[in-house]
């Protein structure tokens, strides 16, 4: 029985895979080029791993002899490619980590010297942090589980949610860093400017107000995806999977069902996005709103872990 | 050649016997029973009951089946352990104790519901086919106890022979729906049946898959999501450049 760690290890290693994804291709598509916002993405994805990681690590029968999954590379097991591919990422964060240091403290001659060097390293980091996403899926649908089993919509709607909880942390993340940057003292400026390798580190209105509204996107994207799951389960043919889907939407699993899934991850978020969208980031009572809008997608991808993976071992064929 | 068991369920009387051998040889400990209206028990297979007869009623008959590891070709605990634990060894699929880590993957990918993980902390346990026993030129221990000749252990191709023959046989008495299960199933079954009723109402999937069957097309699907949501961030920072190129003055905050 795999139960609440796991739960929120998929939801961390989700998150933080989400987060360094919208930030890679927010900071390629904003006009500039710097990677300061990737820079913040790094350092949250590798906070967040680190705890999920121990969760799945003491979850195991024998956690003592978690070291055995890195003798092993097999292609066909989910949990070993994902074992690498986390391990792989928070590797490549450390090295991004010390690069950016290092820059810190050579002539800015050397820094654009080497600038391919930290390009190429934040590609692969996107690889990687794809690969995150779509395997916390993966691992799930390889199973015999009805609720998971076979399901081709099963790694989108991770990554959906990936994507979504990983913006919404990135966004909540960056606002909090600005206002720190703004009001904070002197030292604390300096502290954040060396860490995220700028001179003057601010995420601006425009990005964040883009990320937000590309948020209300995916969460539209993330429901035709849920309501694409349940359609799958309903028709499929295998033994107990519309038995484990009436688990979900009128047993056990009803409640956080329809109030987690359904109303706190989707139908709050889109109201709240659609309601705000033509507003600027700025606006009176836009603060509160986007924290309200945040909280409830961040909050609703746990809850959206928590039915499938528990709900899903509540029925056996 | 290979090894295979053939279970009969014409013949099977629910006496249990195959349950008590299998738990005396292999040192598994009693669990507390459950009464749910028959003798069926342990209630369900777990790390401590590696094999079990299901009871199955309807209004006119009472059927009995023995579950337990079906030791599959293609079996989806092999291929989804992490670390190799789970593996062939001949026509056997066995979990080495030393090298299992205790992930529960096997125990979620098992399409029979056939390993179980030792809770809370410890590594998964299922039927070994009585290694010890056959591989000293006896038979498992649950063939050897059946009193009606219901479990048969044998060269797989011998059993699939006398197989077909015994469902001739039953189709001739009236059981129309006789059929074998396991010939070709998941590759072959290393545990095959006799059934005369379906295999669903036996508690058997009717046609149980590999789990990683799909594994090509899901982890394309999740890149494909990827793919769009890319799409979309692009468009969402596309058309915030395009309204600040038409109205400059109305960008707030700092300008990168």
């Amino acid at each position: 029985m795999w139960g609440v760690p796991i739960v929120v290890y998929l939801w961390l290693a989700g998150m933080a895979g989400g987060i360094y994804f919208a930030a890679f291709v927010a900071d390629c598509l904003t006009l500039g080029g710097k990677s300061s916002l990737t820079r913040l993405a790094v350092y949250i994805a590798t906070i967040f791993l680190i705890p999920g990681l121990i969760l799945v690590i003491m979850d195991l029968g024998h956690p003592i002899y978690f070291w055995k999954m890195l003798l092993r590379f097999r292609v066909m097991s989910p949990m070993s490619m994902g074992v690498w591919i986390l391990l792989l990422f928070l590797v490549l964060s450390v090295i991004m980590g010390v690069f950016w240091r290092i820059e810190y403290f050579v002539s800015k001659q050397t820094v654009q010297k080497l600038h391919w060097i930290s390009t190429f390293f934040t590609w692969i980091g996107l690889v990687f942090s794809i690969l995150i996403m779509v395997y916390c899926g993966v691992i799930l649908a390889t199973s015999n589980r009805p609720l998971w089993a076979g399901l081709v919509i099963l790694p989108p709607l991770f990554a959906a949610s990936a994507t979504s909880t990983g913006m919404s942390m990135l966004i909540s993340l960056a606002m909090l860093a600005n206002t720190v940057c703004r009001s904070g003292s002197a030292k604390v400026k300096l502290a954040m400017n060396r860490l995220l390798g700028s001179t003057d580190w601010i995420v601006p209105s425009r990005t964040i107000s883009s990320l937000t509204k590309a948020n209300t996107l995916v969460i539209l994207v993330e429901a035709i995806v849920l309501v694409s799951y349940v359609i799958q389960l309903s028709v499929s043919t295998m033994a107990g999977k519309r038995e484990a889907l009436m688990l979900l939407i009128a047993g056990e699993q009803a409640a956080p069902f329809w109030l987690g899934m359904v109303v706190i991850a989707l139908i709050v978020p889109l109201w709240l996005g659609v309601a705000n969208w033509n507003k600027e980031i700025d606006a009176k009572g836009m603060r509160h709103s986007i924290i309200a809008f945040l909280a409830c997608v961040v909050l609703g991808g746990l809850i959206m872990r928590w039915v499938i993976v528990l709900g899903g071992q509540h029925y056996c064929i | 050649m290979p090894k295979a068991m053939l279970i009969d369920t014409s013949k099977c009387i629910a006496c249990r016997g195959c349950q008590v051998a299998c738990k005396q040889w292999n040192r598994l400990p009693a669990v507390p029973t459950e009464n749910k209206g028959t003798y069926e028990n342990p209630p369900r297979l777990s790390s401590s009951t590696w094999t079990r007869v299901v009871f199955s009623e309807d209004q006119m008959r009472w059927t009995f089946c023995k579950h337990q590891c079906m030791h599959c070709t293609d079996a989806s605990c092999v291929n989804v352990c992490p670390v190799g634990a789970a593996e062939h060894y001949g026509e056997f699929v066995l979990i080495d104790e030393d090298w299992c880590v205790g992930c529960g993957y096997c125990v979620q990918a098992c399409p029979f519901g056939a390993v179980h993980r030792l809770m809370p902390k410890g590594h998964s346990f299922k039927c070994n086919f009585c290694i010890d026993r056959v591989a000293n030129g006896l038979i498992p221990a649950c063939a050897q106890a059946c009193p009606t000749g219901a479990i048969q252990f044998g060269e797989r191709q011998n059993l699939i022979e006398a197989a077909h023959r015994r469902v001739v046989t039953l189709i001739e008495n009236g059981h129309t729906q006789a059929r074998i299960y396991g010939e070709t199933e998941l590759g072959g079954l290393g545990q095959m049946y006799i059934l005369t009723m379906p295999a669903s109402f036996l508690g058997l999937p009717e046609s149980p898959k590999v789990a990683t069957s799909a594994m090509p097309f899901q982890w394309l699907s999740g890149f494909a999501t990827v793919g769009l949501m890319s799409l979309i961030l692009w468009q969402s920072f596309r058309r915030k450049r395009q309204i600040e190129e038409k109205q400059p003055s109305n960008v707030g905050g700092a300008a990168r």
